[in-house]
């Protein structure tokens, strides 16, 4: 009897526990931005801490600036040397090379040395006032390193990645795509409701959510529009408002064109690509600001049927309008 | 003798377990009636360090409490910003002061998170 009594006890214990503590979020650092995840359940705050270790480890293999990662090797190596890489960086670059090619080279992960020259990586970027654009001579210069296809040899069987003569001073960094795929296979382990936000790659497992789009011009933080996640689905959002500067009136913001070395400006000041392949998304997203509306378009048809994903698009203008593509509920905000 | 009918009726056990559901019962009372109002939530380092209230103005220095980081977060008339900080980017006091309406400023060298999570979404991207 005494028994029956515990146990009738500390189930209902374990009842109260999951009533009071049914959401557990947490946030970490990590990938230079925040990582935000919401679980529903009651063993998540061991469940957010895997997350966050494994979103760890996977940064210490994909950084260009942790010593000793796969993309630090690669962007200090010597032509002709071949790059021993772990399995992620191997799919980052099998991704890296499809999409390379089918949005004619608007994604282009070689063009670090540019995002360098400007200041926009992570470790250089800052709001510090007085900031002056690279002059010409340097981004043209910069520029002769940009080029996927042209700068590296890629040999899937051996899993190795090689400078091709010529280029000693190539680098690369899948920061357009890291997050995005780092949200998407965090996401593959839970079984969980879950919502894992890392610096607005979302992704959103066992259940629906209301995603906001963030506002791209508003003086206050507020959101833009707002649409449903489905469960699967991932978002991510390339604006020009994240990183930039202001220089004699002008902005200059971190999504550049690989083509000219100089921030996009072709009349999208931010994009939002959803789909369930979280490294595609976030590659598009960029891809897309650099070859606006209707070339955009085009891409995303042409990506959806070569890679049989299901792909919407937010679009918003320079003169704030919006266009949805796809089949996404997204509502502007009144 | 009607404290004897009691105690025949119900055993020690299923007293504790009266008290207990008891107990369930209010919990859930007070935590399914919690009012929706807007706070400000602050994180340092991944825990939540303070929660505010956005509609009561006040001045938060966090060196006031912990060690190391001096950084000044400033609610008023409904809207939250960071207003001095110690990072050498300056990225969270030029980030835009945030309303009910939602959003987060972030001081990345700080591990610092500034959230208001508007009730409408759930996330912003
Ligand atoms: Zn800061």
């Amino acid at each position: 009897m005494r028994k029956k009594t515990a146990l009738f006890i500390i189930t209902i214990l374990i009842c109260i526990v999951s009533l009071t503590a049914c959401s557990s979020t947490e946030q970490f650092f990590v990938f230079g931005t925040f990582l935000d995840v919401t679980i529903d359940g009651i063993s998540s705050s061991k469940l957010v801490g895997q997350i966050n270790n494994y979103m760890v480890g996977l940064e210490e293999v994909l950084s260009p600036t942790i010593e000793g990662s796969d993309l630090y090797k690669i962007n200090n190596a010597k032509a002709g040397e071949a790059i021993h890489c772990g399995e992620d960086t191997m799919a980052l670059f099998a991704v890296a090379e499809t999409l390379h090619k089918l949005t004619d080279g608007a994604y282009d992960p070689t063009i670090y040395p540019l995002v360098r020259l400007w200041n926009f990586s992570g470790d250089k970027f800052s709001h510090v006032e007085g900031k002056t654009p690279p002059t010409d001579d340097a981004i043209s210069n910069a520029l002769r390193l940009v080029g996927f296809d042209k700068v590296f040899a890629i040999d899937h069987v051996a899993g190795t990645v090689t400078k091709k003569q010529g280029y000693d001073n190539a680098m690369v960094d899948f920061g357009g795509m890291a997050k995005g795929y780092a949200v998407d296979k965090a996401m593959d382990s839970l079984d969980k409701k879950a919502l894992i936000n890392l610096g607005g790659n979302i992704g959103a497992i066992g259940k629906d959510y209301t995603i906001g789009i963030g506002n791209p011009r508003e003086s206050v933080t507020a959101y833009y529009g707002s649409f449903t996640l489905c469960q699967g689905q991932l978002i991510s959002t390339s604006g020009d408002y994240e990183r930039c500067f202001f220089h004699e009136g002008e902005r200059y913001h971190h999504i550049l064109n690989p083509a000219t070395g100089k921030p996009s400006n072709s009349g999208l000041i931010s994009v939002s690509i959803v789909c369930s392949d979280g490294a595609v998304g976030d590659a598009l997203s960029t891809a897309v600001m650099v070859l606006g509306a209707e070339k955009g378009k085009e891409v995303v048809a042409r990506i959806s049927s070569v890679l049989g994903l299901d792909i919407s698009a937010i679009l918003i203008f320079s003169d704030l309008s919006f266009e949805v593509v796809g089949q996404i509920d997204f509502v502007k905000k009144a | 003798m009607k404290n004897k009918l009691f105690k025949d009726i119900f055993k020690k056990g299923d007293i504790l377990i009266a008290v207990v559901l008891i107990v369930a019962v209010v919990l859930t009372a007070v935590f399914a009636t919690r009012t929706e109002e807007s706070f400000v939530e602050i994180y340092v380092d991944g825990h939540l360090a303070y929660q505010l209230d956005l509609d009561a103005d006040i001045v938060v220095d966090l060196a006031d409490t912990i060690h190391k980081i001096d950084l000044v977060v400033e609610v008023k008339d409904g809207m939250v910003k960071v207003t001095e900080s110690n990072c050498p980017d300056k990225l969270c006091v030029h980030s835009s002061a945030v309303s009910s309406a939602g959003g987060m400023i972030i001081c990345l060298p700080n591990k610092v998170v500034v959230k208001v999570t508007p009730k409408e979404v759930d996330a912003i991207s």
